[in-house]
């Protein structure tokens, strides 16, 4: 398995807000993580992240345990995180965004995708190299997010509701090659949507959660007979 | 003529103020702390290059050792203060009072070890006179606007060109998501203090070797600074150097039209009204 | 540094010691003491000033009681610390004037004489200020005597001197923006208007600040015969940037820009200082008594002045008189002059002393004496 979360407990200072989360996460899946407003989503992702150390249970990536090391060795052994907005350096131009993020990760071993790489993975970004990433929009901006997550050697990208703020086209576009290259690259993501049709389209996997607690793990075709949808 | 000289006199002593308030200004839009103590390295700067150069040691040389240790003192400043302090979440009022203390321990400490009085560097050539035709200048003043103008350019040099710019750029414009891709928030916060207070020290250093130096000058030439910085465009190292340079330009040229103890209050007033129309500053940040 | 000042303190306190055992000795005999109050920084930052006004106050008696004292009679100093602050001060004149009873008390600073001063006229007690200048004291108390010339009589002595003799019509004052300088720029505008001079330009500088250029150059600019000059730090500096400046005049200024003296940039520059002499003996006994290399301005004028108080409680006791303040009060006015090789001092109607103040010229490396005007 790629992520195993056993049995994830954890919150904020002195409120626990996820109880005993548990699933697993095989190499190249990618599972969809649904959940009304406030169920503990972010919660769960910021905590594999490492922003949130858990009150109990374990995180494992790739048959290590790494849910007591800081974020960026979280982040040198592939986890991946795209918040759901400020993914990108305002400052730097699209360019020099990947650069700098690239070449801070270059020492990692095998980093198996370079800038040339997300570059042509994703032509919107090649067309824009030399703006400011701050000067784009909020889609371009999602799209340069999404090339930053994935420089490297990423084994489990953490996805925030990439859709937010993207048109209709560029949202099928965008998931399309989420789920190309974790394809071709034997990464996993785990996919946090409201837009829930469309995510389920690229999923191996639905993960749906209801006051910190999971209340359905399996694949899409079973989602979409169950009942949870109330939680809508 | 009187103008002239009030001009380029104005433009030297702006390249200093322009130094202190660029290496404030990438401290600041970095790290987002109020480091008030750069007054203080500031300081420290000028009276280490004059310790070096008390015992015989060329000035060139005093003067690069005083940087670096101006350098090394900021960057203790950063690593067992303010990191220490962000560390416990600590709310900007309580970095500010921090920084404060620093302060007051910079200046005490500097008037401790070497005097509360006023001192001059003892190299004789600093008083020799350069003509320019339209007015002469000091070697010394020279050098002030020499090594304002060049670290000024390194500085933006640096930003544009290096890695470790773009690291700063990208820790200053967003924090966390460098903390996620590993650009090293918090070493880049050490290197930025450390290049900070080595222009200011440059800067100190320069200073008294033209005038003369004392422990508690130090916060006048930052609170210059500070004004430039904010009418710059907070985050414009370029603003903030301009800004710095003009203010300079006029509070000197301001004295052909008003007496002295006018002047520094009428370019204050000034600073308020521009406050006022263009809140933003003249240079956005990008 | 240290040592040295420890090397006089031990001498002070040995000094005491002696001095105080053949006093005790007078009292056995049924001849009581002279006694006199010393009130002085003897601790805090101005602590070295206090030890060597201390030594002078104790040079004065210790060579009257060489001499047989005082109508037989053995004289001896009481000190008290003021630290140089007027509230610790107010204790200390209250333990010297109720506790000791003495007649005379002898001060340092402006802000501690000033602030025990209504005290001593209440309690008729007879101050006497050797070395503050600031004009406030010259009516703080009919028992306050200042043996040297203030502010605005030392300034009023170099301003005749640069009307009448060099004939200096217009004058620019450069004066630090803090109480002394302003109180000066006024005392000089004042006395130089009234000897029908005109001031051009009036620029302050920054305490604190050491780039006077724009001031300097705006100094230039206006041409005057003369700059008067009121700063009381960063000399070497000023007169640094002056010689940078083209046309900066010729600059003049009391005790306060003593330090401008001495450089090539300042050279031909004038300056008035108190007049104050010191024998060669009488100085090589000084230091021999203390250890130290010369017999400073302080020393002097501590010297000098507890001689004045002496001198006025001898006449006093001639005339078979009661030794207390009003008494003596009255005897200083009685002797009116005091002449000795280090000033001559005159208290004539008023108490601040009538006395000589020397208009200095500089040169590159020294300093010579032009002519001596009556300040008064
Ligand atoms: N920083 C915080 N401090 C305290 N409580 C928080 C914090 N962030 C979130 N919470 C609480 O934790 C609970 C779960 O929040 P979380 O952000 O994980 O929800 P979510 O599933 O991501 O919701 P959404 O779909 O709105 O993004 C909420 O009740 C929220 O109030
Ligand atoms: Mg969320």
């Amino acid at each position: 398995m790629t992520l195993e979360v056993r049995k994830l407990t954890a919150g904020y200072r002195n409120k626990i807000v996820i109880t005993d989360v548990s699933f697993e996460l095989a190499p190249g899946s990618i599972m969809a993580f649904f959940g009304h407003n406030g169920a503990g989503k972010s919660t769960t992702l910021k905590t594999i992240l490492g922003a949130l150390s858990p009150v109990e249970g374990e995180v494992w990536l790739d048959g290590e345990r790494i849910d007591r090391l800081p974020i960026p060795e979280r982040i040198a052994r592939g986890i991946r995180y795209l918040p759901d907005s400020r993914g990108v350096f305002p400052d730097l131009t699209v360019e020099e965004n990947l650069d700098v993020v690239a070449r801070m990760n270059a020492a990692d071993s095998g980093a198996r995708i370079a800038v040339a790489d997300v570059l042509s993975m994703l032509p919107l970004l090649e067309a824009r190299r030399g703006s400011y990433a701050g000067t784009m929009s909020g889609g371009q901006q999602q799209m340069l997010a999404f090339g930053l997550a994935l420089l490297g050697s990423p084994r489990c990208i953490l996805l925030e509701e990439p859709s937010v703020g993207l048109q209709p086209d560029l949202v099928e576009m965008l998931f399309g090659e989420i789920r190309r290259i974790c394809a071709k690259h034997a990464i996993s993501a785990i996919l946090v949507e409201h837009k829930i049709a469309s995510a389920m389209a690229i999923s191996d996997h639905v993960l749906i959660m209801n006051n910190g607690a999971v209340v359905f793990d399996g694949p899409p075709a079973k989602a979409r007979e169950s009942n949870f949808w109330e939680f809508f | 003529m009187l103008f002239l000289q009030l001009l380029v006199d104005g433009l030297v002593s702006g390249c200093a103020i322009g130094l202190v308030a660029v290496s404030f200004s990438l401290y600041y839009s970095t790290t987002r702390v109020f480091h008030v103590a750069h007054a203080g390295i500031y300081t420290l700067g000028g009276y280490l290059a004059w310790y070096g150069a008390m015992q015989g040691i060329p000035f060139a040389i005093a003067c690069a050792l005083a940087v670096a240790g101006a350098a090394f003192a900021g960057a203790v400043i950063q690593r067992f203060l303010y990191d220490e302090l962000e560390r416990r979440e600590a709310t900007p009022l309580v970095m500010l009072i921090a920084s404060l203390g620093a302060l007051a321990v910079l200046q005490n400490g500097v008037a401790m070890l070497f005097t509360p009085n006023i001192l001059q560097f003892p190299n004789p050539w600093r008083t020799r006179m350069l003509d320019l035709g339209i007015a002469s200048v000091s070697y010394a003043q020279v050098l002030v606007a020499a090594s304002g103008l060049a670290a000024f350019g390194a500085l933006m040099w640096m930003s544009r060109r290096t890695l470790l710019g773009r690291r700063i750029r990208a820790v200053a414009s967003n924090p966390f998501l460098a903390e996620i891709t590993r650009l090293g928030p918090r070493s880049v916060y050490l290197a930025v203090m450390a290049i900070a207070s080595a222009m200011a020290a440059l800067s100190g250093i320069m200073v008294g070797l033209d005038q003369a130096m004392q422990p508690y000058t130090g916060v006048l030439v930052l609170l210059t600074a500070t004004i430039a910085v904010i009418a710059g465009g907070i985050g414009s190292l370029t603003g903030a150097f301009v800004v710095a340079v003009a203010l300079s330009v006029l509070q000197n040229v301001a004295l052909i039209l008003m007496p002295g103890r006018w002047s520094i209050a009428a370019t204050f007033a000034l600073f308020v009204v521009f406050i006022l129309v263009k809140p933003e500053g003249l240079f956005r940040k990008r | 540094m240290p040592l040295r000042q420890l090397r006089s303190l031990a001498a002070a306190v040995a000094a005491a010691v002696v001095s105080a055992l053949p006093g005790t000795l007078a009292h056995a005999q049924g001849q009581p003491e002279i006694l006199i109050g010393a009130l002085l920084p003897l601790t805090g930052p101005a602590a070295p000033v206090g030890l060597e006004q201390q030594q002078g106050v104790q040079f004065a008696v210790d060579r009257a009681n060489a001499a047989g004292g005082i109508r037989g009679r053995k004289v001896k100093a009481i000190f008290e610390d003021s630290q140089a602050k007027p509230d610790v001060a107010l204790l200390s004149f209250n333990r010297l004037a109720d506790l000791e009873n003495v007649p005379v008390i002898i001060t340092a600073f402006s802000s501690v004489t000033l602030a025990i001063a209504p005290l001593a006229t209440r309690k008729k007690v007879v101050l006497i200020n050797p070395a503050a200048q600031s004009n406030k004291l010259e009516n703080a108390s009919p028992y306050l005597f200042n043996t040297i010339p203030l502010v605005k009589d030392e300034t009023s002595a170099i301003t005749n001197y640069l009307v009448n003799s060099l004939h200096k019509k217009t004058a620019a004052i450069v004066y630090e923006n803090v109480a002394a300088g302003i109180d000066g720029r006024d005392d000089f505008k004042k006395a130089f208007e009234k000897l029908g001079g005109k001031v051009v330009a009036e620029e302050p500088v920054e305490f604190g600040l050491t780039n006077y250029r724009p001031t300097l150059l705006k100094v230039a600019a206006a041409k005057p015969d003369v700059a008067f000059i009121v700063i009381t730090q960063g000399h070497p500096t000023f007169v640094e940037q002056a010689a940078q400046v083209p046309g900066f005049p010729v600059g003049a200024g009391t005790t306060f820009v003593n330090p401008l003296c001495c450089y090539a940039g300042s050279a031909g520059w004038y300056q008035s200082a108190i007049k104050s002499g010191i024998p060669p003996e009488l100085e090589k006994e000084f230091n021999t008594r203390f250890g130290t290399k010369s017999m400073g301005f302080f020393a002097r004028e501590y010297f000098n002045s507890t001689n004045v108080a002496l001198k006025a409680i001898d006449h006093l006791l001639g005339k078979g008189q009661a030794l207390n303040g009003e008494n003596l009060r009255a005897a200083i006015f009685e002797v009116k002059k005091f002449g000795s090789d280090i000033a001559n001092i005159t208290f004539d109607k008023t108490n601040t002393a009538a006395r000589g103040v020397d208009i200095q010229q500089y040169t590159a490396d020294s300093r010579k004496i032009l002519a001596t005007e009556e300040a008064k």
